[in-house]
């Protein structure tokens, strides 16, 4: 398969409409081709964000931008219809799409696409319209982040976790949901994803304070291990306390409490 | 629709063994399933076929056996404090064993397209085949081996070892491989492309992977109570495999972790 065809089923293969063959061919070419595999993980990502978008009101001027970008997207199809046939391929795949229950959605993020390539043509976004944007897209990470992060699938969970990294300042629900997954998440992987992304964002207080109250809370001896690694960064008498209580403890197990004492001796 | 099967096992004694494997069906055959198992006492052994059908068997073994009781001199054992139930929901299945001493090993041949929520707490161990979909495995004590599958996989264990082979791997999604003490040993296709994380306390790391070395993570090290000199606590690796992509974590505190290229018939190299 070629990228060119592979491009083209990609949207029925995220729609779950292609038939095996073709599926296993695009599961094959997206597996090699890292373009495609690209374009892909774009898609995926905005369909299934889109999907269970948290119910949010939109403020007057999140509204204004949607329906001044609406009326560029509509300008645009126009201009684009007049004097031009229909091409096979995307034809095929608004079809599809159309028919979707995100439609609406994914409109939404073609007009924002749209109305950025627009944007373009016409001389360069303003400074201003670029800040803008770059809000509006660091809302949207922290929306998929959030999103991602309450989902049933441990695999969604962990690629939650992984966004909070993305954010420049991740706010306090971004941060109570990241400790929150620390201490009950079911899955020790993604407690061990939520560990690391604290451990960089440990010079927040609240981040610090709460590693620290965890250690005593963890069941799990590898994560046990990995705060240890945070309590050393964060290096305060609070954090040494927090180990020390640790090595005390009869039930913890030898190997962590082996990692606990170095990280004392790096402490003091 | 749900469907609720409840088998109690009145003879389940020891070196029990049911003759008739236990038979059902999702909701939607057509459509891929979910299956989630969480024993206390025993192994799971789980492989994908070709067919429509769950087919689960369930054996005791001898070893755990309970000791005799003297007060029931003469008696015929009717039943046992076990009983297995299986829960069928909108493609989801679940089964319980309600038994907490008596060790309970099931052996599970579901439709390929499987998605699996796979632990058991305290003996035993987890063995994957055969499937595509998205795997979460913990076993606490014992090893999980994972052979043949595609999709992403989340496993840890804390005592065992963890050896997998991937077959294929779900686009943009994650897969995190852990252990305390045992050595994590994982296979993936040639042509994966992603961001590795690999992570050895007191262990090492090996690979035959071409890759590109983005970043460590290592503290100053210094010298223990004994003089030996102790490289710094935090000893991370992380490096692109094929230009990069969603992160695949690999660690463990004591073991060595080995990650190796599948070879085209399959094997590992």
């Amino acid at each position: 398969m070629n990228c060119d065809v592979a491009r083209t089923l990609i949207p029925e293969y995220l729609a779950g409409s292609l038939a095996r063959g073709e599926m296993l061919q695009i599961q094959a070419h997206t597996t090699s081709c890292r373009n495609c595999y690209a374009e892909l993980e774009s898609l995926e990502q905005t369909w299934r964000t889109l999907g269970e978008w948290p119910d949010e009101e939109p403020d007057e001027r999140m509204s204004r931008n949607f329906y001044h970008m609406l009326e560029s997207f509509q300008q645009g199809i126009q201009a684009s219809d007049r004097g031009k046939q229909p091409v096979r391929g995307p034809d095929r795949w608004f079809h599809r799409v159309s028919r979707s229950p995100l439609f609406p959605a994914v409109l939404a993020a073609a007009t924002l696409m749209l109305g950025l390539l627009l944007g373009g043509r016409a001389g360069g976004p303003r400074a201003g319209d670029m800040d803008n944007l770059r809000n509006d897209l660091s809302e949207m990470t922290r929306l998929v982040s959030l999103s991602l992060m309450e989902k049933e699938s441990a695999a969604d969970r962990l690629n939650g976790v992984r966004y909070v990294s993305r954010l420049e300042k991740p706010d306090n629900r971004v941060l109570d949901t990241l400790l929150r997954i620390l201490e009950n998440d079911s899955s020790v992987n993604v407690r061990l994803s939520a560990a690391e992304a604290l451990y960089h964002l440990r010079d927040l207080p609240e981040v610090r304070s709460g590693l620290v109250l965890s250690l005593s809370r963890q069941d799990s001896a590898l994560v046990q291990s990995a705060l240890i690694d945070c309590l050393v960064a964060i290096n305060t008498p609070d954090a040494a306390e927090s180990l020390e209580e640790l090595i005390a403890d009869r039930e913890t197990d030898p190997l962590v409490k082996e990692k606990a004492e170095l990280g004392l001796m790096e402490i003091q | 629709m749900r469907t609720t099967l409840i088998i109690l096992l009145a003879g389940l004694l020891p070196a029990f063994a049911q003759d008739d494997p236990i038979t059902f069906s999702y909701t939607r055959p057509d459509q891929p399933g979910k299956l989630i198992v969480r024993l206390n006492n025993g192994g799971i052994q789980v492989s994908g076929t070709d067919g429509d059908e769950l087919i689960v068997n369930i054996d005791v073994p001898k070893s755990s056996a309970k000791p005799k009781d003297s007060k029931a001199e003469g008696l015929r054992h009717l039943a046992s404090g076990t009983a297995l139930e299986i829960v069928e929901e909108d493609n989801v299945a679940e089964i319980h064993v309600k038994s907490h001493e008596t060790t309970t090993n099931l052996n599970i041949q579901v439709p390929r397209r499987t998605s699996l929520v796979l632990s058991t707490h305290r003996n035993g161990n987890i063995a994957v085949s055969d499937v595509t979909g998205d795997m979460e495995l913990e076993a606490h004590a014992g090893d999980i081996s994972v052979k043949n599958v595609s999709g992403s996989v989340l496993a840890h264990s804390l005592r065992g070892e963890i050896t997998a082979t991937l077959t294929g791997v779900t686009p943009g999604r994650a897969q995190s491989f852990s252990t305390l003490q045992g050595d994590v040993d994982v296979t993936l296709p040639p042509s994966v492309a992603a961001e590795f994380c690999m992570e050895s306390q007191f262990g090492e790391v090996f690979t035959d992977f071409e890759i590109e070395m983005t970043g460590t993570r290592i503290s100053g090290g210094k010298r223990d109570r004994n003089g030996r000199f102790q490289l710094g606590l935090e000893k991370a690796l992380y490096a692109n495999v094929n230009g990069g992509g969603p992160r695949f974590d690999f660690k463990s505190l004591k073991g060595n972790i080995y990650i190796r290229t599948l070879s085209s018939s399959g094997s590992k190299k």
